[in-house]
């Protein structure tokens, strides 16, 4: 789960930080190969990668990343955008400091927070889609024990011994759940305007 | 001889704008229109002028916050207008900014001493972190606050030390030249008061020379050597500041300056009060862009833009006529009290 | 009593806290002052003072976590503190006219000029009714005090008892023409057609100037109107400032922090500093010989271009904070001739001589 979401972030990020301060046709490629991803439905899309891929843990995991990056590029592209106009950046650019060091050292840390609390009240998402696709049949073996694995394996049972899928439902919602609450944890603790 | 250490040839930047469905230019912002000065080392230049003028245009200009259109800025005989990467790190490096907003101009989630040591380590003036932060408590010192202030953020200062920081960063670099933006207009009285101070002091200190932009006259006599009136984009007169303040040349600094409410009710004087309002710089008026508030205004001045013309060496004037107007201040000691 | 002497207004030791999270600012610290019918007084200090405060007390514009602790505003008999709500209404549409220092938050974006202007007109019926059965407008239009109505619904009313609406409307668009030529706007019919956002910044001030003057108010409070203007508009609007003072205006209160815009328009100058009221003179007087410490630091802080001045003389220190504030007189802290008594003991407003009061120990009994 946070290998999916670490990995997203990352790519996320560093796109849409040089997308946005750049701009130019390499932010114009951007922002039309995001449209792209967004014109399709996040479910078929890794469903397709992970057909692609062929089964297996790891290629589910490839699938869910390569989906979702586009989302926090776009938002901290936004972000960006509005941030490179204030007057500090002129300030550091004025001192002759050279635009990676702006956008890595300045420009991210003040305008993450959003995409840091996106990203966990996507946590929740992600697991969804995790359990869908390993419900479906991709990812995880029957033999691995993997939340939507559980539910698929216990499906034929359900009016026998429903707890065998009502628990491991129960579970994902349950951890959806903490982590959008965590999602408010950390916009409110994690801006130093409201930490003073 | 002085050395000149900032020279502006025709500088043009004209804003384009952009409308209509298919986005075509449709017209410009002539925000530079054709500025030509120069400063000399150790000297402050003021630059002064009201909405539209393009005084800060320039400034932006200079550092190349923004690109020029069209014309050249040299630095110690160096044109610098179209160095890009490493030769224009190396030049920033002699150039210092301070800003008008004190709010705004430093990054908030930055301690002051990272603010600080920061550029030295990005242009490797220092050879460790140890120097790196020696410098910046003499820094900090020299324009009056306390080396404790380095570990705190900006959002912890007043307006007036927020300044005090500014100018400490702009001297992290070791400049020989500063920008200053309006440095003082967001502060109270008092507060201008130990800035301007502190910048004075620096100035003879270090020996540096000084581009004071503001639209503050009282503030530009008491620090400028020299004066540049700007309207609509262009200089309308350059001299030293007794001239520009007690025998301008040019109409409209004649107008400005006796525009000018002085803390004095007892002073008598003749006031010129412009008509109308400043023109867009999208809509700048033919042949001399002043003309349309011009008191002395004629069929000629509606054809012909007035060149820049030295009038006397080192007093530039951009009119036609050569008008004899009278003084718009006299000084105190001349005039008796009630 | 010369007419010149007759006392419009009078502030008497108001104190005002503002209730935050921090804790109550002390924004007033016991505030007195009077204006005279037809003079211009001068509010001056820095930001934070309490000039702007006093000014949207008397008018009663104070907001929500404003408590007024001790004190009066008295207008002509009157102690408007204590007034109804309704009351105070009517006196803000008649009496008393307040303009700001930023147009584009004081104009209404969606009406137009003429709008705005007319709407003040119609307002007063009675005086609608009577400019229209005389055919003319007359001559000193802007001298005859009415009562005006609560709502432009019983102003409808009223007015339609003389008049009908569409000739109340028609008085009321003379009427703004009229008071937009007074405040020298060129061409006035096409303004009233214009929104708040096609004129340029002098222009906005000078409409919201007529639409004080559109009440003819005895009191007209200008709070940094010149402020945020260029230079050259700024002595286009102080010059009309100036005669209007002469023509129409009745008392008028400048707040500034511009000792030469106050030069320039007053009469007597109020010096504020923290909440407080520390020197009062005649403008000539005051620039002359200031006695309290602060002005003094003030003038000597300020460059002035008529005279040469190599250093600027700062105050040390920084405006208190008062939530806070210092004991005794609230100016100790950064004045060069504190001793014992100001730590200790407030001073209060004394007369030094050529109708010149001012709130320090250095003068009156006990000075050092």
């Amino acid at each position: 789960m946070l290998t999916i979401i670490g990995a997203d972030l990352v790519i996320g990020v560093l796109l849409g930080a040089f997308s946005g301060f750049i701009g130019g046709k390499f932010d114009e490629a951007m922002m039309r190969i995001t449209d792209v991803f967004f014109s399709i439905p996040t479910l078929v899309l890794a469903l397709a990668v992970a057909a692609a891929l062929g089964r297996g843990l790891n290629n589910l995991v490839l699938a869910i990343i390569f989906v979702g990056w586009p989302g926090y590029t776009r938002l901290l592209r936004g972000q960006v955008l509005a941030e490179k106009e204030r007057l500090y950046v002129d300030a550091l650019r004025g001192l002759g400091i050279g635009r990676f060091r702006i956008i890595v050292r300045h420009i991210i840390p003040n305008t993450i927070y959003p995409v840091l609390v996106q990203a966990t009240l996507d946590m929740g998402g992600i697991i969804l889609t995790f359990a869908g696709l390993s419900f479906l049949g991709f990812g995880a073996t029957a033999l691995t024990p993997e939340l939507g694995r559980l539910i698929t394996a216990g499906q034929t049972y359900i009016f026998q011994a429903p707890w065998l899928v009502a628990f491991p439902g129960l579970t994902i919602l349950i951890i959806s759940l903490a982590f959008n609450l965590m999602g408010d944890g950390i916009r409110d603790v994690l801006d130093p305007r409201l930490r003073r | 001889m002085t050395e000149t250490v900032l020279q502006l040839r025709e500088l043009k930047k004209w804003f384009p704008i952009s409308g209509g469905v298919l986005g075509r230019v449709r017209g410009y912002v002539r925000a530079i229109d054709g500025v030509d000065l120069e400063i000399k080392e150790g000297e402050t230049f003021g630059l002064v002028g009201e909405s539209g003028s393009g005084k800060t245009t320039v400034g932006r200009c200079i550092l190349r916050l923004i690109e020029p259109t069209a014309g050249q800025i040299v630095y110690r005989g160096q044109n610098i207008t179209k160095l890009k990467s490493e030769a224009l790190r190396r030049i920033r490096r002699k150039f210092g900014v301070v800003f008008q907003d004190p709010y705004a101009s430093l990054d908030p989630r930055q301690t002051i001493k990272s603010a600080l040591t920061e550029p030295m380590k990005y242009h490797r003036i220092v050879g460790s972190d140890e120097e790196a932060v020696e410098r910046a408590k003499d820094l900090i010192k020299r324009v009056g606050l306390n080396e404790d202030h380095l570990y705190r953020f900006p959002h912890e200062f007043s307006g007036g030390q927020r300044q005090r920081i500014a100018v400490a960063r702009a001297l992290t670099t070791d400049p020989d030249f500063i920008v200053l933006d309006e440095p003082t207009s967001f502060l109270d009285v008092s507060v201008q008061a130990q800035i301007l101070n502190l910048l004075s002091d620096l100035q003879k200190e270090l020996n540096l020379t000084y581009l004071f932009i503001s639209h503050n006259l009282s503030v530009i006599e008491h620090m400028s050597n020299r004066v540049g009136v700007m309207y609509l984009g262009a200089l309308m007169e350059a001299a030293d500041k007794d001239i520009v303040y007690r025998k301008p040349e040019h109409p409209y600094t004649h107008a400005l300056i006796s525009a000018l409410p002085i803390p004095n009710p007892a002073l008598e004087r003749e006031r010129v009060v412009l008509a109308g309002d400043i023109p867009s710089p999208v809509n700048i008026p033919s042949g001399c862009r002043f003309r349309t508030r011009c008191p002395h205004a004629n069929q000629y001045c509606t054809e012909k833009e007035p060149a820049l013309i030295e009038r006397q060496p080192g007093h530039p004037v951009s009119c036609h006529y050569d008008l004899k107007l009278s003084t718009p201040i006299p000084l105190a000691e001349t005039v008796p009290k009630t | 009593m010369s007419k010149n002497e007759e006392v419009l207004l009078t502030v008497s030791n108001l104190k005002l806290n503002f209730h935050t999270y921090a804790g109550d600012v002390k924004a007033l610290d016991g505030v007195s002052f009077r204006i005279k019918k037809g003079e211009a007084l001068g509010l001056v200090g820095e930001s934070g003072c309490g000039k702007s405060v006093t000014a949207l007390a008397i008018v009663g514009l104070l907001p929500e976590n404003a408590s007024v602790i001790d004190g009066e505003i008295v207008l002509e008999g009157k102690n408007i503190i204590k007034v109804a709500h309704d009351e105070m209404r009517k006196i803000r549409a008649n009496r008393i006219a307040m303009v700001f220092q930023d147009p584009t938050t004081f104009l209404n974006p969606v009406l137009t000029i003429g709008e705005q202007l007319e709407e003040v007109f119609l307002l007063n019926p009675e005086r609608l009714a009577r400019v229209a059965t005389e055919g003319r407008i007359p001559e000193g239009l802007l001298e005859v005090k009415e009562e005006a109505t609560h709502t432009k619904q019983d102003a409808f009313e009223a007015a339609s008892a003389k008049l009908s609406g569409s000739q109340a409307k028609k008085v009321a668009r003379e009427l703004s023409i009229d008071v937009l030529k007074q405040v020298r706007l060129p061409d006035p019919e096409r303004i009233l057609k214009q929104y708040p956002h096609e004129l340029s910044g002098g222009m906005r001030q000078r409409s919201m100037i007529a639409m004080a003057l559109a009440r003819n108010p005895d009191l007209f409070i200008a709070d940094e109107i010149t402020t945020a203007l260029d230079v050259t508009i700024q002595a286009q609007i102080l010059e009309l400032l100036r005669e209007l003072k002469k023509e129409l205006l009745g008392s008028t209160l400048l707040i500034t922090h511009d000792l030469g815009v106050v030069a320039e328009l007053c009469d007597r100058v109020a010096v504020m500093y923290a909440g407080n009221i520390v020197e009062v003179a005649y403008v000539n007087e005051l620039y002359a010989n200031p006695l309290h410490p602060y002005t003094q630091g003030l003038m000597r802080a300020i460059p002035m271009i008529d005279r040469k001045m190599d250093r600027l003389e700062t105050i040390p220190g920084s405006v208190p904070d008062l939530i806070y504030p210092p004991s005794g007189c609230r100016f100790h802290p950064r004045c060069p001739f504190a001793f014992e008594k100001c730590k200790l003991v407030k001073p209060e407003l004394i007369d030094a001589g050529k109708n010149h009061s001012v709130a320090c120990h250095l003068y009156g009994e006990g000075k050092p």
